[in-house]
């Protein structure tokens, strides 16, 4: 032996105690597919000894059902050797001694050697990859979402049953295509520019926060979808798993329910627990006068009075922590609040949600004011209505009396002149005759005064200017007064359109009682006034007169009420009740104001800018 | 009058209450018809009343003839200053009034008057009054106190 032929012994010492330790399965075949040489992992992995295998055809490491090709394909390899990794694209498989199967990864070497070239196949047994693979697939068909794998150019790698299901596509119909298939055709000019920085910032997330997304199906159709990106790292590269749900059912039924709250009737307003409004219907546009697009997103005080704003965020928590539908504020007056800052009476039934994002109360707000107005009214009416029974009742009552009096008294009259002038004594038939004729002027004044009393309020004439010195004046001319007597006004007496005849009315009969019950040849009546500061001017009309006992301020106001007999001051008792029933009509009042010992002041209030009567029912 | 009535009483005064002078004279009219001498005063209002009874300008013993309806002082705020004043409670008062009301009628009982008249029916002569009260002064004993 020379020494090359050492040298040359010692290399293939060497490569064989390489090839032995390799943790692979290593091969090596001649041109024929003789097996040359095995390692010991051959032998492992295959179940043959090494003098089984030694000399035999390679191909009894092969399924039979590949035996047929292989010679072809190890020719085609010995005629271009390279290294290379056998059967790309396709599946390999070993065969055992025992003739089972499993998967395998085979690298190929071309190798020159001296008994010619000899190829040396490196076998990796995969199963356990296979098993890992089989079982990530698994995984993803059993996804109740479609499930699409994309690598990072778009292309789609894998999908689930699922996604055949959802976008009508057959699962060889997408593989190999890009994802853009499954996209509005609008959303794929900006989708690679998404998915780039998504490969550059991979994290798990969900796609397109905020944004609404959508699938296409296979026949064109969109529906709305949830996605879910997932990065995973395959040994083909970085892929990103996205997990898309149809939310078309989800979609629909929020839609409905914002339908059912459009709908509604009443205002209402979904807040959440931060008491920030998450939406609103038209009707809660409508009353509180703000567009939608001003509420969503505030705090739902931007609704609710300055006064309530400290309270409510208490409130909120306590219906938070006891959720049940209720009404807000049980026993409270609750106010809404509009954009021009008015506030209005409302009803608010709170009603708790469940939803996607956590807990929200949903309100139903209704504007009472209507219903205030109208209860208002209806108190008003009552009120109105009890006054006016009283007064009917009241009339009843004098009619049987004051004004029956008369009658009988001039029924009397008639009797005793009869009597006296059968008893030829004629001497009282004078007086009794002019008694008889004071009864008669008494009743007609009796009935006028009733007249005037049940129309007060109700003839009324139209709104005139009038200057009320002038017009006191005038009045006072008219009661022809004594001699003795004297007016004054004060002298900035104002001049203001009201309705001048109730007004002269009050004036009227103010001035006559002044006069009438004058105990006096001498007296002076003066006309004054003032501002009261709540719309109604207070006049006063004083005399110098007897005055009026403090005990009696009430009942002077009485119809046909008077403090001295008619006999000896002609009168109905119905100047007073007049002047009050008139004042009242239109929101103002009447008193007295006198010590009883001398002199008298009647005031009334007369509103400044007059509206019309209050009064809806007059006695007939 | 027969004699046998004509015993040693003090004559009762009738006192009447009543703002309507024609009713003051119509009953004063009855009373001469009768020809009775009795005395007779008048109050045109409760509060003239109640001074006069206060004063003891009405001789005792006396009955009041009370109108309801007058001025300042009615017959029923007259009644009830009257049966609360210690002096002049046990008074006997009839009502003479138009007021055919039950309200009056029941409030001037629930005061203890004597009487409620109708002064309504007007073809009724004041006689058949001043005869009742003739009767009842003649046969029912009067209090005669306040001296």
């Amino acid at each position: 032996m020379s020494d090359d032929t050492g040298e040359i012994e010692r290399t293939n010492q060497r490569f064989r105690q390489v090839v032995e330790a390799a943790p692979n399965a290593m091969v090596m075949v001649d041109k024929t597919g003789s097996i040359v040489m095995v390692n010991t992992q051959a032998e492992v992995i295959f179940g043959y000894s090494r003098e089984e295998l030694l000399n035999q055809s390679v191909d009894i490491l092969l399924p039979e059902r590949f035996r047929h090709h292989h010679p072809q394909h190890r020719t085609s390899f010995f005629s271009d050797p390279s290294p290379r990794a056998m059967g790309a694209g396709r599946d390999l498989y070993g065969r055992r001694k025992d003739g089972s199967e499993f998967p395998v990864e085979i690298g190929l070497n071309p190798i020159e050697t001296e008994d010619g070239p000899m190829v040396l196949s490196a076998i990796v047994d995969i199963s356990a990859r296979k098993r890992l693979e089989e079982r990530f697939r698994q995984v993803v068909e059993a996804a109740p979402n479609a499930m699409v794998m994309v690598d990072k150019v778009g292309t789609i790698v894998m999908v689930n049953a699922q996604t055949e299901i959802i976008f009508g596509y057959n699962r060889v119909e997408l593989l190999g295509q890009s994802v853009d298939t499954l996209l509005p055709e609008r959303f794929r000019h900006h989708h690679p520019q998404h998915r780039a920085s998504f490969f550059a910032d991979s994290s798990p997330r969900a796609m397109g926060a905020g944004r609404d997304l959508y699938g296409r199906r296979k026949d064109g159709s969109e529906f709305p979808v949830e996605i879910g990106l997932n990065p995973i790292e395959t040994e083909d590269g970085p892929m990103v798993l996205s997990a898309i749900a149809d939310i078309s059912a989800r979609k629909r039924l929020e839609a409905r329910f914002r339908l059912v709250v459009e709908a509604a009737p009443n205002a209402i307003v979904m807040v959440d627990k931060a008491g920030t409004i998450e939406m609103v219907n038209a009707q809660a546009e409508n009353i509180f006068g703000y567009a939608r697009v001003e509420l969503l997103g505030q705090s739902v005080d931007i609704l609710l009075p300055q006064r309530f704003h400290h309270h409510h965020p208490q409130h909120r928590a306590a219906f938070f922590s006891d959720l049940s539908p209720r009404a807000m504020g049980i026993g409270r007056d609750l106010f809404g609040r509009r954009k021009d800052g008015s506030e209005f009476p409302v009803e608010v039934g709170l009603n708790p949600i469940e939803t996607d994002d956590g807990i929200k109360v949903l309100s139903a707000i209704t504007d009472i004011s209507a219903r205030v107005k109208a209860n208002e009214r209806l108190a008003e009416h009552r009120e109105e209505l009890e006054r006016s029974n009283k007064e009917l009742a009241t009339f009843a009552y004098v009619a049987s009396h004051d004004l029956k009096s008369p009658l009988r008294g001039i029924f009397q009259l008639s009797q005793w002149i009869e009597e006296d002038l059968n008893n030829g004594n004629a001497s009282a038939v004078p007086g009794h005759m002019d008694m008889l004729r004071g009864r008669i002027r008494r009743m007609e004044n009796l009935l006028d005064d009733l007249l005037a009393y049940s129309r007060a309020g109700r003839l009324e004439g139209s709104v005139s200017q009038i200057e009320v010195g002038l017009l006191a004046r005038s009045l006072f001319d008219m009661q022809a007064p004594p001699a003795g007597f004297s007016f004054s006004v004060a002298g900035d007496l104002p001049g203001f359109a009201t309705l001048a005849t109730p007004f002269e009315q009050v004036l009227r009969n103010l001035f006559s009682n002044a006069i009438k019950h004058h105990d006096r040849a001498e007296g002076h009546i003066e006309l004054g006034w003032r501002n009261d500061g709540k719309g109604y001017y207070e006049f006063s009309v004083t005399d110098d007169g007897p005055g009026i006992p403090p005990q009696y301020h009430e009942r002077v106001f009485g119809m046909y009420q008077t403090l001295r007999p008619r006999d000896e001051v002609e009168g109905s008792g119905m100047g007073l009740a007049l002047v009050k029933k008139i004042v009242e009509t239109y929101g103002g009042k009447a008193s007295v104001v006198s010590d009883g010992i001398r002199g008298c002041s009647i005031r009334f209030t007369w509103p400044i800018k007059i509206e019309g009567r209050n009064t809806i029912v007059s006695i007939p | 009058m027969s004699a046998s009535h004509k015993q040693q009483y003090k004559e009762v005064t009738i006192f009447i209450v009543d703002d309507d002078d024609i009713d003051a004279i119509a009953l004063e009219r009855a009373l001469r018809k009768l020809r009775l001498l009795n005395s007779v005063c008048r109050a045109r209002d409760g509060q003239e009343a109640l001074d006069m009874l206060r004063a003891g300008a009405i001789a005792t013993p006396f009955i009041v003839l009370l109108d309801l309806n007058m001025p300042r002082m009615n017959g029923l705020e007259f009644l009830q200053v009257l049966r609360s004043d210690p002096s002049l409670t046990h008074a006997v008062v009839f009502v003479l009034t138009t007021s055919k009301s039950d309200e009056d009628l029941v409030a001037a009982y629930r005061e203890h008057v004597a009487g409620y008249v109708l002064k309504q029916h007007m073809d009724r002569d004041f006689l058949e009054v001043i005869g009742l009260i003739e009767h009842y002064w003649r046969v029912v004993e009067l209090p005669v106190t306040a001296e």
